[in-house]
Formats: structure tokens, sequence, C-alpha cells
């Protein structure tokens, strides 16, 4: 068994292997010249012939250059401006048999009463919690007591004192003399400074009476009947039932910073206000924010307002409310709190701020040193339309732009005509000057540079500005064809990549009184259309693309050890064609090459009539073989240069047509390495 | 002959091989053969470990099979050899490497006649049925533009571990003794490979293009021996019933259970006509995209196999079964079996013979039919009723006419008594 084991161990690494023989389709394609150049960049015409058009716009000046809104938020650190109460008032009585206990004994009796004369230190209590509030101190007000006389007989003395019941604070000691029965006496206190609690004592220290004159009724129920009001009342802190009151009030103007620009009016495509609320007021806040001068769908009573309610803070601690709110479709006034009165003014915005309670029945205690600390503003404002002045500006603008179409081909060409056509558009509605310092062509393959030369090329022209309402951009177009430049051989240079330098001064000849103005898709652009049939002669063009490769990504093709492709061209174009693929490894050495050295295999072009036109496709079949060694190499390669050629009989011109079409079908004989 | 001395190096290993006596004198020196009806039981230990492993073939001969016994290259001329005939080509290859203890000194369930055993193994099966077509495509390719059919086709892969502990019974005092075994074994599925074609399974190519007819289902699933996948149950039962004075018949069941695999077995099916001319490149620009041919390959491939990947299966497993009939004759002993492997074939029917060539040698041949007709050779040896070995050949006509026929195996056996 061991013996055995051993020698399974010693082979399992390895299997049993053979090889097959296969034969199957690989791919297949029909391509015209639409899937080199890609659709867009064709124009076909009504003879089925097609012009190339190659389109490139720049952008030379965009909004973020006059209008970048910074986020402006305000902070408020405040302590309430005002606390009141409204006016109350409540009733109390101190009745003869607390006076006078012996006369509950007589209640009910018609008889003479007797002059008496009681002094007391001992009081009553006169609970105000309801009625007025438990605990406040005042920064101004009154209280106003009327004693009534309710007893049978003439009081000539009371005096009377009304004290906090816990401390002991007077509140009021007055004297009151020669009441009549049924009468009433009045005496008013202020209360500025005063502490009073909920809980009060009303103590008659002195009554002292008439005797009746004959029988009267004794009922000890009724006495000195007390009313009490409190009016005028400014607090300093409270614990009470609150009234709906305002707490404070901002209304402010503030100013943006946007640099250069000076801003009168703008409509607001996104943004937000922001309001961040700290308060330890121990009541429901309720902060209301507007912007007056603003408006939505132009209805002026549709601004920007918006209520936030902070709810009660806990005592010792402070209760937080973050909002925010959309802005977008406003419109806003950039002219402070009057746009229409003197002083101008601009990057201004006018905006009210209150902090006000309502009646909630609930009990709550509040100083007038509780604070609200608010953070509000307007952030991430981007603008759809903005008006104002927007400053001179100067500048010059170089950019290099890539030819795709021409970066990967090298040869010659020769083309029938060719126009290009150079045109501003502006959508700003601020004026500039414009002057083309040059338009270069640069071919980076073969280190050659053509300028575009043209007795149309103006030395500095005015680019007007947009007009508003309805909205129509201004244009200035350039055109350039061979007959007035030199454009043909500007292309036939087979420029990979041109080369643009403006420069420009904004707003040259001053304000046009702050009615310029910006929308967020304002822009001056450099547009750049180049057309030309296609019909074009070449002793020699050659494509070459490099790309990353990797054939082992494919699934098994490790187990392919060698095979032969056959590529079946059916060409449609007046070009004859070939093709190699040159396999590199990361240093873009060559490894090996699809075909063997010294060889090339060749599609040859289609047969065309007198006419130049094609006449019949014609198949070449053009065979790789790929042997186990150069298989090996081709599964090494990381890199691939796949290289095209194509010349035209005789380097003559031809039209290319929307009906040619070049068909490939890709067909292979692999040796595959099976194993088990 | 150096391929024959392999086959017999190859044959150096364990396997149990039952005989039958009613002469007690003559298996007194075989006391690991404890259900041997023809001798009474020994009360002992008996550690048993053996191996068998069979190759029987048809359509095929040996030197296509060599090159995956022992891991060379299948050279082009042995492919083109075997693929001159139509025949239906047939393989079916079983091996089992088992290890056993039986306690018999000790009775449980306080009955004399129960005694516990324990048992482990690793057991594969695998069964191939391929028309010449299919076989022609699998190991030569498909440069013939002909039409490859490749209908009723299959192929069964099984291998497998267990473990598990059973009873063995017997009662010897009866006038027809008998004894039979029970084991539970819990088992884990290593591998499972189960493929089928139906009806209108062809392929017809040329470099230009493939028409392929698919009618099958497909299920593969694996688990590795670490993990919990793949576990299941299975039952054994053994029964020996000495019908006459000379004559012994067995039955035996062998891994009657399931096993169940979560989220990881795969199924694929189809039942369509395919057409494929090759991947079209819609546009020029896909070829910057360096995945686009794998897509492509990977979309194509999708159609002709509609694969459900990481599903739950339950696999139950087909069980090995085998009826014997021994008898001991004045010349020797002879036996009839047939035995059904545990796969999709055609069931084994084989006569045997054997008998005592000294007393501790036992030697024996036998001749059957599965797939085709094979001829074996076995031999027992004891020394000093302790230790025991067994050896033997199996398609000795096949190692003798490798180019002609197909099939190998071994057997092999080691026992120790204590």
């Amino acid at each position: 068994m061991l013996v055995f084991a051993g020698f399974l161990s010693c082979k399992k690494d390895r299997n049993s292997s053979w090889d097959s023989e296969y034969v199957l389709p690989i791919a297949q394609a029909e391509m015209d010249i639409s899937d080199i150049t890609g659709d867009s960049l064709l124009i076909k015409n009504s003879n089925n012939s097609f012009d190339l058009v190659y389109d490139y716009t720049v952008a030379v000046d965009s909004i973020n250059n006059y209008l970048a809104v910074p986020d402006t938020l305000q902070t408020k650190s405040v302590t309430l401006a005002n606390l009141m109460l409204e006016n109350r008032t409540m009733s109390d009585t101190i009745t003869l048999g607390e006076i006078y206990p012996l006369s509950k004994l007589l209640d009910g009796q018609t008889m003479p009463l007797e002059a008496f004369d009681i002094k007391s230190n001992t009081g009553q209590d006169i609970d105000v919690t309801k009625d007025f509030f438990k605990q406040a101190k005042f920064k101004d007000g009154y209280i106003d007591m009327t004693l009534s006389n309710d007893l049978p007989v003439e009081a000539e003395k009371i005096v009377f004192v009304l004290l906090n019941k816990s401390d002991q604070q007077i509140i009021v000691y007055d004297s009151f003399l020669n009441v009549l029965p049924g009468t009433s006496a009045f005496t008013s206190k202020p209360l500025a400074g005063k502490k009073i609690d909920g809980v009060l004592v009303g103590i008659v220290k002195q009554v002292k009476t008439k005797a009746s004159d004959g029988p009267v009724l004794i009922n000890s129920k009724k006495g000195i009947r007390l009313d009490l009001a409190i009016r005028d009342i400014q607090l300093e802190y409270a614990t009470a039932v609150f009234p709906s009151q305002n707490l404070l009030t901002e209304n402010q103007e503030v100013q943006y910073n946007f640099g250069n620009s000076q801003v009168t009016y703008m409509e607001i495509k996104s943004g937000f206000v922001v309001m961040e609320v700290f308060s330890n007021v121990q009541e429901e806040i309720i902060l209301d924010y507007s912007i007056p001068n603003s408006s939505r769908n132009f209805n002026p009573n549709d601004f920007v307002k918006q209520t936030v309610k902070v709810p009660p803070a806990t005592k010792g601690s402070y209760s937080k409310v973050v909002k925010q709110f959309p802005l977008d479709g406003y419109a806003v006034s950039y002219k402070g709190k009057t746009p229409d009165l003197p002083p101008f003014k601009y990057n201004t915005v006018y905006s009210e701020f209150s902090a006000r309670i309502e009646y909630t029945g609930i009990e709550r205690t509040i100083s007038l040193s509780d604070s609200v600390f608010v953070r509000f503003g307007l952030v991430e404002i981007k603008p759809k339309l903005a008006i104002g002045d927007f400053g001179k500006r100067e500048f010059n603008f170089e950019q290099k732009e890539k030819i795709k179409a021409f970066e990967n081909i090298k040869g010659d060409i020769s083309l029938e005509d060719v126009k290009l056509s150079l045109w501003f558009k502006n959508t700003f509605g601020i004026e500039a000057d414009m002057t083309v310092e040059n338009i270069a062509g640069v071919n980076n393959r073969m280190s050659k540079t053509v300028s575009l030369m043209s007795s149309q090329l103006p030395g500095t022209f005015t680019i007007e500005r947009a007009k508003n309402n309805p909205f129509v951009p201004f244009y200035y177009p350039l055109l350039f064809d061979k007959s007035n430049s030199n454009v043909k051989q500007f292309l036939e240079n087979m420029p990979d990549e041109i080369n643009y330098k403006f420069s420009m001064v904004v707003r040259p000849r001053g304000s046009f009184d702050y009615t310029d103005f910006v929308f967020d898709t304002s822009k001056l652009t450099a547009n750049l259309r180049l057309e030309m049939p296609v019909e074009f002669g070449t002793a020699g063009l050659e494509l070459s693309q490099l790309k990353s490769f990797n054939l082992n990504s494919i699934k098994n093709i490790d187990k392919v050890k060698s095979a032969v492709m056959k590529l079946e061209i059916i060409n449609g174009y007046p070009l004859e064609a070939y093709t190699d693929i040159e396999f590199l490894d990361q240093t873009e050495t060559v490894l090996a090459t699809l075909n063997d050295a010294g060889t090339l295999q060749r599609a040859m072009p289609a047969n065309t009539d007198i006419n130049g036109i094609v006449s019949n496709p014609v198949t070449s079949t053009l065979i790789y073989e790929i042997p186990p060694d150069k298989m090996y190499l081709v599964k090494k390669a990381v890199k691939i240069r796949i290289k095209a050629g194509f010349k035209t009989p005789e380097g003559k011109r031809f039209k290319i047509y929307s009906n040619y079409k070049l068909k490939v079908k890709l067909k292979g004989n692999f040796i595959y390495e099976n194993s088990f | 002959m150096k391929t024959v001395f392999k086959i017999f190096a190859f044959a150096m290993f364990p396997i149990q091989i039952f005989a039958q006596n009613n002469d007690i004198n003559k298996w007194k020196n075989f006391g690991n053969y404890y259900d041997n009806l023809y001798k009474p039981i020994i009360k002992t230990e008996i550690v048993n470990a053996s191996y068998y492993q069979n190759l029987s073939a048809a359509g095929l001969n040996n030197k296509f099979f060599y090159p995956f016994i022992f891991k060379n290259n299948l050279e082009k001329n042995v492919i083109d050899n075997n693929l001159k005939s139509n025949k239906l080509k047939k393989a079916e290859i079983e091996t089992n490497i088992n290890f056993s203890y039986i306690n018999l000194k000790k009775n449980t369930f306080k009955n004399k006649n129960i005694f516990w055993l324990l048992n482990g193994a690793y057991s594969g099966r695998t069964s191939m049925k391929l028309t010449n077509d299919a076989a022609t495509l699998i190991f030569k390719g498909n440069t013939d533009t002909a039409k490859y059919t490749f209908d009723d086709c299959y192929f069964y892969n099984l291998r497998y571990n267990k473990v598990g502990a059973g009873i063995f019974f017997i009662n010897e005092k009866l006038p027809k003794p008998y004894n039979f075994s029970i084991l539970v074994n819990i088992i884990q599925v290593e591998n499972f490979a189960d493929f089928v074609s139906y009806k209108n399974n062809y392929l017809k190519s040329n470099e230009d293009s493939f028409e392929t007819g698919l009618n099958y289902d497909a299920t593969f699933a694996s688990a590795k021996l670490s993990g919990f996948d793949g576990m299941g149950l299975s039952a054994d039962f053994n029964l020996n019933y000495k019908i006459n004075k000379n004559g012994i018949l067995s039955f035996k069941i062998q891994d009657l259970g399931f096993a169940k695999f979560k989220n990881s077995a795969d199924f694929y099916t189809s039942n369509n006509v395919y057409k494929f001319d090759g991947i079209h490149i819609p546009s020029i620009s896909n070829l910057n995209d360096n995945t686009f041919f794998q897509n492509q390959i990977d979309s194509t491939l999708e159609q002709y196999t509609n694969k459900q990947e990481n599903i739950d299966k339950t696999i139950f497993i087909i069980p090995q079964t085998e009826i014997t009939y021994t008898t001991h004759q004045k010349s020797g002993y002879y036996s009839a079996a047939l035995r059904k492997q545990g796969t999709k074939n055609n069931p084994e029917l084989s006569l045997r013979y054997f008998n005592f060539i000294k007393p501790n040698i036992i030697g024996g041949v036998s001749c059957g039919y599965l797939n085709s007709i094979f001829l074996n050779a076995d031999a027992s040896l004891a020394l000093k009723n302790k230790f025991f070995f067994q050896f033997g050949i199996k398609h000795i006509e096949a190692l003798l006419l490798p180019s002609k026929l197909g099939g190998a195996g071994v057997i092999a056996g080691f026992q120790i008594l204590y």
C-alpha cells in the first residue's frame, strides 16, 4: 500500500494528455468607413458619397470666471429682549369669622354688634399660582389692591400686609381708614425689583370697627374682600403660563462678496436657506426668517419665508434644530432693503429674522438671561441668472486640442477639397474684444506644424453681448477654404493636435447700467468645423495603434499549442490593404509578428470602373501560421501594436460611397492539448 | 512484457477473497474469513486492509488506457487505432480502499451471536459510454466535415469516503447456518458527475460554421474533504446462507444512501439546435475591449449549457449489489456471481474456481463478462493463522493482448488476527 501510495503521489501532479485538432470560425465583421470615423462624423450626400465633418468646440470663457457665490452665514447670539405677562386679577376674602372667631357663634342672628379692635400677626394664604404665576421677578409693573368692607359696620382702620409666604418679603403694607360698610378702599404699589411667589400671605394686622347703630345681621362668612390685580408687567424672569409674545427681532442687510462682480439681481437655480438654532429657553421658540425682496414665479407675495420651531430646552441644557430649505426657483434682489430708493446698493440682501413664543397653557420658567444662538444664511447658491456689472477682465487663452482621427496615421494623403469654419458664439450678456493670435495644426509624428493663414482672419474684433428677453446669442463667423487660405495644406499635414491662441478683453467699454447678465449656461465658445468630401488618394497610409493585450484572459487558451489562422477579406474599397500585429513585452520589445519576417500579405483592392467607382469587391485570403514557438511568444505578450496599411492604386484619389463594405472573417485551426 | 510487469507490480495490494469449504480442517489456517460458513467462527479480533481496482473496457484497448494509468501522453497512432472501429466505447472503473475491524472475542447486546464491527473506505466508480463520433471529437478533433453524432452517451463518476459501524450476526448451530452484517455509514462525496445525452446530439462543422444539436443533462458537484458539504448516510448489508451441505448463497448490497450538496452543485442542460459562424464584431471599437471576446464566448456557451450554478442537490447513490452461489465439489470450490457495480453499466457475470494448493495457500481463477470477456487469477496466503495476504490480477487477457483488448485490475489484501 505504501509503495503504491508513494507511486501515486509521484504521479499525481502529472496528467495524461493528448492533442486534438479543432477547426472553427472565430469572428466576423462587416465594416464601412463609419466604423473607423464614427457615424457622427459622416454626412451622406444624395449621391451616396460622404463628407467627413469634424466639429470641435472650445469654451473660451465660462460662468465660473464671473460668479462664484460664496456661502454666507450670519450668527446671532441674543438674550430675550422682552418678557411680559398680561394683566391679571384675582379676588379673596378674609371673613369675619377669621378675624373674630366668636362671631361664628352668632352667625345668622340679628343683634347689635359691638365695636372691636382686633390685632393679629397671623394671616391667611393667598394662592395666585394659577391666576398669576408660580414665581416672578419684576422689571416693571404694578400691583393694585382694593379692600371692600362687607362687614355690617364701619371699619375705622384696617391695616393690611401682603407678603411672600416663603421668604416673608413684604409686597404691600398699607392702612385703610373709615371704610364704610359696602364701600371699598384702593391702593397701588410698584413691583419693580420685587420677587413674588405664587403663594402669598395676607395678614389683617388690625381691624378696628365701630359698634353698630342697632341690630345687624351677623354673617361670619363675609368680611374684608380683597381684589388684587397686576398690570403693566415686565419680567426679569418668571415661572408661569406665558402669553404669546415676540422675544426678539433682527432686520438686516448683508453684503456678499462676489469678487469683482456687482450683482443686483439673481435667479437661483439651486441653493438653500440654512437655519441652525441652539436655545436654552424652556419654552418652544418659533423662528421666522424671510427675504422680503424676493419672489417666485414673478409673484411678490411668494417671497422667501421659512419658520422653524425650536422645542423647549430642558433645565440646564439646550435644544438644537438644524433646518435647510431649498431656494430653487426664487429670484432675489441684491439691492438692499429699499431697491428703488437711493443710495444704490449691490451684492446686498435684506432679510428679517424674529423669535417668538406662543401661548401653550403650560407653565414654563423663562428669564431675560435665557438666550438663543442662531446661524442662518444662504448656502450652495447656484445662480440661473445674475444681472449686474461683472467688471473688466483681460486674459489670454491658449489650448491644445487633440485630433484623434489623425493621431495614429502616418504617410501621405491628397485631399480633393476642404473647408474650415470658425465661429465664436457668445451667450453671455457681456461684451468682449477678441484677438485671434494663432491657429496651428501640429503633426507630432512628423514634427511638422502648419499655421492657418488667411486674409479672412481679422486682427481684433468685437464679440457683442447676447440679448435677453428674448434671449439671442451673438455669433461671429469666419470661413476658410482653399481659395482664401492654406486650409488644404493645413489638413494634408494630418495634424493630431490643433493649438489655439486668443487674447480677450471683457467689458472693455464700461458698464451698461448694471444690465450685463450671465446665465448658468453662458459660454463664449470658439467652434471649429472641418468639412471635406471623403475623396482621397494615398501612396501609402499606415494606421498604427498600441493596445494592451492579454491572450491568457481567454479561458483555456493556454492549452492551444499552435494554430493556423485564416483571414478572409472581401474588400469593397478601392484600397489595397495589409495588416500586421506586433506582439510586445512590457518594454515594447517585439516578441513576434503575425506575418512571418519579410512577408506581408495583402488584401487586394476592389475593382473599379472608369469613373473610379467600385464595380465588384475582391476576396483575398490571408493565412497566418502560428507554430508552437510563436504561440508561446504570443501568449507572453502584454501589448500589441496593430498596423493597417492602405494605398490607392497609383496613388489616385477615389471618392468613398456608402455602399462600400469590408467583410472580414477569421477562422482558425487549432492544436489543442487535452488532459485528464 | 514491461507493461505486464507494471500491472503485476500494480497488483501487489490487498483484497479480501472469500471462499467456502465444509472441510473444517482445510479452513483452519484461514481464521480471517470470519463470515465463511464452511468453518466455525474463531474468537479473535481482525484488522483488515484491502485494495481493489478494476478497469473493464469495450471498444478501447489497453494501449489506449496505459497513458491514463501511468500519466503519459496518449499518442496519435494509438488514438487512430482505437477510433478505426465504429463500435461503442465503454469503460467501467472501480476503485475501493477499505479498512475494517471486527471483535469476535466479545459479543455485544448480551447476545453471544452478535459482534460489532467498524469500517472505513474510499470508493470510486466511473462509467462511460461514448459513440465513436463522440470519442473522435474528444480525442481527435473535428477536422472531418462529416456529421458527428453522440446520442445515448453517458459519463458517470462518483468518489466518496465513508466511516461506519455496525453489527455482525452469526448463527452456526442451525442445520443451515447463516450470518449477516449491517453497517450504517457517514459518507462524504468528494466528486460527482453525471452526464447523459439523449437523441439528436450532433455536430456538423467546417471552418465557416458550426451546427450543433444538443439534448443532454449534466450535473457536477464536488466537495473538499475538509468541508462539510456532500455529506450523507449509507447502509451496507451482507448475508451468507448455507443452503445445503456444500452450497452457500451470498447476497450483498453496499452503499445504499444519499448525499446532499448545499449551493455547490452545477446543472447544465440543453435541447436545441445551435448555429455558430464566429463571434460577430458589431463595431471595430469592440476590439478595444479586452473582455469582449471572453464575454462573447461566455454568452455563446451559455446558450449551449443553460447553466444553473451553485444549486442545492441531493444525490441518491446507486448501491452495489451482488449475488453469489458457491459450492464445494471434490475437485474444488466453484462460485457463480452476478454483480451490479452501482453505475449505469450492465451487470458483471463471473464464474470462479478456487482450491487449496497447500494448507496455507489458496489459488483461484475466474472468467466472466463485463463489457468484454475477462480472465482473472488470485491467491491467498496464511502465515501461522495470524497474518494473511491476498493478491490477484484482473483482465489477464487484456494484459497479454494490450493492442486488442482493454482492461486491467488488481486486488490485494492484508489481515492481522490477535
